[in-house]
């Protein structure tokens, strides 16, 4: 077997366990779907097009390059951990491996120009095509794989005079070619400068991606905590989404945890949910106090129940004596996400289906009481502590009401219910912290 | 002439200085034993000859001459790292053949030195199975064997006695000892050192970054004054060493 082979072969036994599954795959060819469908309706609109498409040009390459060249601590491209091993340790031709490498790191850049070309001969804005679009991305990416390996000193100085002339190129619409000329030149100083590739760093950045996604396949929580704390004390952690990429780590490592053991739920547990849910909507669908009343409070105990699990589950766990890296902080945004997200897409739907000009002031009523009081019986009595998640879900549920109740209602009205959701969410971050330092 | 000259090496982590200006050299043909308490900076040496770390100062010759580059570095220095690295979807024969390809080893060669490497190192019966299957020190032979498989003139060991039996321990001693008759040279990092004892020619001493003392035995003994102490014991030597070191 030759080498590419031998690569390919390692490639397709690593993600034949995510294969297997079926399920991941399933929901991300639906979000295509989904995507390509609102995607066509926005296209069938050539005037909206028009109007919409010289900001989203100019907005999209401007976050891409000031992500890329300012606050992106990760390089552009990785070889995997054993790959940057085998390379660095053979005599293979380097120069033609890591010329390879960057190409192939252009695929996805490729992918992005054809969607903009397509999208971009759909109405006439006198934007460059796909071609420019692909030169732009690739010299932005060139660029940030020299400022990458670049040495430490003046380095703010140089990505942000960098980050301005991209800028300036960008606004004074500049043709093509010049971006070629850009891309062209920046790959080749890439290629030159094998030499001076900061190694030990992009050395430790691939292993981190490597392990993340491999622990990220076996479904390894615990190997993505311990993996936060060991690179937490190597560099500090990014806060900002823009210094960030997708790796399973800190807070996204609970998030990931969280949608794993979910996913590990039975059938029958989600026709039950399911069934808890419409049946709520139909109730508070009536249009009457009571029904609305107990219509809620079945929905909060729904979106309890289906968050209980996970936080049972990482009780255990600390009580074994695995802490989240991120400690407090870190365990809170990743178990707010997933709920939030799923409350919110459940909650539209709520306020789609129920009818308007119910009294607002009764649906904040027969929210807020129902889901406090789980609330209260979550944190208080001792036999519904252990799914102190339902405490995350509630204070969700009643930031959608307030959003509800901001389109539906008179403002007055809006505002009583901001004024009861502040406490509310103040005391919940204590009695959350007190119960995460408990556990 | 040495065959690696390190002149002057220093390389510091944000306020931790890893090297502070390390000179020696290493003569052709020799097992020389890089010893020191860990962190002392023996792993971050071998990264400096490796070009995997930069450092801030210093030099670092090999045959005489700077490398000139990447290809060089790979074609003339083999390397045992500490820590196992492997592509975990193919199995512990694959990997030998990928990284024997990658090495431009002809295939002829390469059965020869598999046949050899596999016989040594006890590693048939693993042939088929994927590195994650195995134990730490079966792990530890695969990269012993990869770095066998290549041809080199000098081998950077770093701790690679960590994992195994005493029967791979003495099988691996024995490899060592090949390679110095081939008049190869290896560089063996360890904090072990009745074991570095059993096999080394010369030793280098660092503490803190800091080199404490290098040569053969009797050298190292005349550096710390341990003529005399427990029949010029190696470890005396090392310890009033360390002792020492820790006014630097």
């Amino acid at each position: 077997m030759n080498i590419p082979a031998l690569l390919l072969k390692n490639h397709l036994r690593r993600y034949r366990q995510l294969l297997s599954k079926g399920w991941p795959l399933a929901a991300v060819l639906a979000l295509v779907l989904f995507i390509a469908g609102a995607a066509r309706t926005l296209v069938a609109n050539r005037e909206l097009l028009s109007a919409y498409l010289p900001p989203i040009y100019t907005g999209v390459l401007l976050l891409f390059a000031g992500r890329r060249l300012l606050f992106l601590r990760y390089p552009p491209f990785f070889f995997s951990w054993p790959g940057l091993y085998f390379f660095l340790t053979t005599p293979v031709n380097h120069r033609l491996v890591l010329a390879g490498k960057i190409l192939l790191s252009y695929i996805p850049l490729f992918f992005l120009s054809l969607g903009w070309s397509l999208l971009a001969g759909q109405a006439p804005t006198g934007l460059p095509g796909g071609t420019g679009f692909f030169f732009c991305l690739a010299a932005m990416a060139n660029l940030s794989w020299l400022l990458y390996n670049a040495a430490a000193g003046r380095i703010f100085l140089r990505k942000a005079l960098i980050f301005l002339g991209i800028t300036a190129l960008l606004l004074l619409k500049t043709p093509a070619f010049v971006w070629a000329l850009i891309a062209a030149g920046s790959f080749r100083r890439a290629l030159a400068s094998l030499d001076q590739i900061n190694w030990a760093k992009y050395e430790r950045h691939c292993r981190l991606a490597y392990l993340s996604r491999k622990y990220l396949l076996a479904g390894d929580w615990g190997g993505l905590e311990t993996l936060t704390y060991e690179y937490a004390r190597e560099e500090p952690p990014a806060t900002s989404f823009l210094a960030t990429r997708v790796y399973v780590t800190g807070y996204k490592a609970f998030l990931y945890a969280q949608i794993l053991l979910m996913s590990r739920y039975p059938f029958p547990a989600w026709v039950v949910f399911l069934g808890q849910y419409a049946f709520s909507v139909f109730l508070m669908g009536k249009g009457e106090f009571l029904p609305f009343f107990g219509g809620s409070l079945l929905l909060s105990f729904g979106f309890a129940g289906l968050f209980f699990f996970p936080v049972q589950k990482l009780g255990q766990k600390m009580a074994q004596g695995l802490f989240p890296a991120g400690g407090f902080p870190a365990f809170l945004t990743g178990a707010l996400i997933l709920p939030a997200a799923v409350a919110w897409v459940f909650l539209a739907a709520v306020f789609l289906l129920v009818p308007v000009g119910f009294n607002p002031v009764w649906a904040v009523a027969a929210s807020f009481f129902p889901a406090a009081g789980l609330s209260y019986l979550t944190v208080v009595r001792g036999m519904f502590q252990p799914g102190f998640s339902g405490w995350f879900v509630t204070g969700v549920f009643l930031c959608a009401l307030l959003f509800s109740c901001i389109h539906r209602a008179l403002w007055g009205e809006a505002l009583g219910v901001l004024l009861l959701f502040i406490p509310y969410v103040l005391l919940s971050g204590r009695r959350m912290k007190e119960i995460y330092e408990r556990v | 002439m040495g065959i690696l000259e390190v002149r002057g090496l220093a390389k510091s982590f944000a306020a931790v200085h890893a090297l502070k200006g390390v000179s020696f050299t290493v003569r052709s043909g020799a097992v020389v034993g890089l010893i020191g308490p860990n962190g002392a900076g023996k792993t971050t040496l071998l990264k400096c000859i490796l070009g995997l770390v930069r450092y801030e100062r210093g030099e670092i010759l090999l045959n005489g001459r700077p490398l000139a580059g990447r290809k060089e570095m790979a074609a003339q220095i083999s390397y045992i790292p500490e820590q196992p690295v492997y592509y975990e979807e193919l199995t512990v024969e694959e990997n030998l053949s990928l990284y024997a390809m990658l090495s431009g080893i002809p295939r002829r060669e390469f059965a020869e030195k598999k046949a050899m490497l596999v016989d040594c190192l006890a590693l048939a019966e693993h042939l088929p199975k994927l590195p994650d299957q195995l134990s730490k020190g079966n792990k530890q032979k695969l990269m012993i064997a990869m770095a066998f498989l290549k041809s080199f003139q000098l081998l950077l060991a770093d701790e690679p006695f960590s994992g195994l039996d005493p029967v791979m321990i003495r099988r691996l001693k024995d490899l060592f000892l090949a390679v110095k008759e081939e008049k190869k040279t290896v560089l063996l990092s360890t904090h072990l050192l009745d074991l570095a004892q059993t096999i080394c020619d010369e030793y280098i001493f660092l503490d803190h970054g800091a080199l404490l003392a290098a040569g053969n035995r009797e050298e190292i003994l005349r550096a710390a004054d341990a003529f005399g102490e427990e029949e010029g014991s190696l470890e005396a030597a090392y310890l009033r060493l360390l002792a020492r070191g820790e006014g630097l």
